[in-house]
């Protein structure tokens, strides 16, 4: 880690962070606003079955968390997360390299793996910061929306966690390409590509028990919100497998960009 | 100080550097020539630690420079020769982040290179003009006041007192018993700064010759416009090579013996000379094309 990297690359990339944040914050607010307690009704009823199967809303609601859960974490969050991860991924490595502006980095005595290690800091710590201000900001904003409202809030923080841990392995993936290759449109399309490829086998899954078995192809199985606000959920396993993942990812990241030529 | 061992790496189109074998002494300010896709970069990204050879290795003050290539920084400055800074920030915040990365605390070096080469630091990165961008580059090349500076074609987009300038820089720097390697393509810049010079064709060094020897050899073709046909006549009856006639308008190659050339045109009527010399690229291949004829 060197701190005037860190910093320096901080300031370049807060807004990207802010707007997806805001983007986030936005959703989840008016998610959490269209629930009426009183109703039970359903926002998603209009959905034609086979769409609600798709995006995994098939589960049915548990009161308020589970709405949010379904409304929010099932698809809005999971989309908008793995768009930035790809941009932000892109941006920290293979952009530099593609367009040359490594070298400068390069040339000083802070080595290549520090370089990389810097760069990953700066994707997770973003990341972080996101999943905890939105995870602040639901549950400072649930009882000022909803009156009387049964809210799990350690469900809650669950889903936070296991997104955050989701998306340290999905952002390790492509962290992992950026540093690959020396193309930024090459890096941008393999990540995007595997994590469309994530994301079809989910919803090809869910549509059809006879496609169940692309579960085991999609990383985004081991995300379960619905079924962690509905309690059914032993998040241990996943939360260790998640996070054993992504270390592994960015270290194999640092590994490789240590090691390969770079075209400077 | 600087060191290439039987540097090579082959690329998969067959290009690359091949057997590159030359030393840079401390205190030496060696130029570095070739065509395009000679080689030149790969040779200096490997010095940078950027690539790693197939076999052979490079080295600075007896470091390898793909092994240790984040030690070898401290003592090296570089100018690359393509400009691209990092986005979204201005001259300052860059020059601000590597003398941070370099954990360099006086800026006075920094302030004082950016004081000379008078441009604002302050302006974003993505507003500068290409000779602003390249000054950013040579303050970052040479803040640190490091040992060692490695520079791939340094006055490409400086306008010619900018270009002087930098002549002077690297000077100072010899002055102060610093090693240089530059590559470039300007002769009058080579002839200014450098001891030495090498060249490189297809990945291959064909010569190293000190650079005094090459001016030497440099031919220097005068293009005269005469008075009247006798005087043509008279340059004839000389020693002078005339390699071109057109009317009145005459072609004479010479190299040294400039003493015979001005006695000679001392009874002529000259109304018109220009002077064009011989690229420096061009005496190398000369020079090598010769070497392998009596070989």
């Amino acid at each position: 880690m060197n701190k005037a990297l860190f910093a320096s690359t901080m300031l370049r990339t807060y807004k990207l962070f802010s707007i997806f944040t805001a983007l986030i914050l936005f959703y989840l607010i008016v998610i959490i606003s269209m629930f009426s307690s009183s109703a039970e009704s359903d926002p998603f009823e209009m959905l034609p079955e086979a769409m609600r199967d798709a995006f995994g809303m098939g589960e049915g609601m548990s009161g308020l968390t589970g709405f949010i859960a379904t409304g929010f974490y099932g698809v809005t969050f999971v989309l908008f997360m793995i768009i930035l991860c790809i941009i932000a991924a892109n941006q920290l490595m293979a952009s530099l390299v593609d367009r040359g502006s490594m070298a400068y980095l390069l040339a000083t005595p802070v080595s290549r793996s520090k370089v990389a290690v810097t760069q990953a800091s700066v994707l997770i710590a973003g990341l972080f910061g996101l999943v905890l201000v939105s995870t602040l900001a639901g549950i400072a904003a649930v009882p000022v929306l909803i009156e009387n409202a049964d809210f799990n809030r350690s469900a809650f923080i669950q889903i936070n966690i296991m997104g955050f841990l989701l998306f340290f392995v999905i952002s390790g993936y492509a962290f992992l390409f950026s540093s690959l290759f020396n193309d930024a449109k090459q890096s941008l399309v393999a990540s995007g590509g595997l994590s469309a490829a994530f994301y079809l086998f989910q919803m090809l899954s869910n549509m059809s028990e006879n496609l169940e078995w692309l579960d085991y192809l999609t990383v985004l199985t081991l995300f379960q919100p619905t079924e962690i606000a509905a309690g059914e959920a032993d998040i241990w396993p996943n939360a260790i497998g998640l996070g054993l993942a992504g270390s592994l990812l960015y270290a194999l990241a640092v590994y490789i960009f240590k090691r390969r030529d770079l075209p400077l | 100080m600087i060191q290439l061992n039987r540097l090579t790496k082959t690329f998969k189109n067959g290009r690359g550097i091949f057997g590159l074998t030359f030393e840079v002494k401390r205190g030496e300010v060696f130029g570095f020539l070739g065509p395009n896709g000679a080689g030149k970069s790969t040779t200096i990204r490997h010095l940078m630690g950027f690539m790693k050879p197939h076999s052979g290795n490079a080295k600075i003050n007896g470091i390898d420079c793909w092994k240790n290539s984040a030690d070898i920084q401290r003592n090296v400055g570089y100018l690359p020769g393509e400009i691209a800074f990092p986005e979204g920030m201005n001259g300052l915040q860059f020059l601000n982040l590597i003398a941070g990365m370099r954990r360099i605390k006086d800026n006075g070096m920094s302030d004082r290179l950016i004081e000379r080469l008078q441009f604002d630091a302050g302006t974003p990165i993505r507003k500068m003009s290409k000779g602003m961008k390249q000054k950013v580059g040579i303050v970052a090349a040479f803040m640190h006041d490091p040992a060692v500076l490695i520079l791939d074609e340094p006055t490409s987009g400086l306008d010619p007192l900018m270009q002087n300038l930098f002549i002077q820089l690297v000077l100072e720097a010899k002055e102060k018993g610093k090693t240089v390697i530059m590559s470039s393509h300007s002769f009058d810049e080579i002839n200014r700064t450098c001891d030495r010079a090498g060249i490189i064709k297809d990945g291959r060094i064909v010569a190293v010759e000190d650079v005094q020897r090459l001016q030497a050899m440099q031919r220097k073709v005068f293009d005269l416009t005469l008075g009247a046909k006798r005087d043509i006549d008279s340059l004839r009856e000389s020693n002078l090579e005339i390699i071109q006639e057109d009317g009145l308008r005459v072609k004479v190659a010479m190299q040294g013996k400039y003493d015979d050339f001005i006695r000679t045109l001392s009874v002529c009527n000259v109304t018109n000379m220009d002077i064009h010399a011989q690229k420096l690229e061009d005496i190398f291949m000369h020079y090598y094309d010769r070497k392998v004829n009596e070989g």
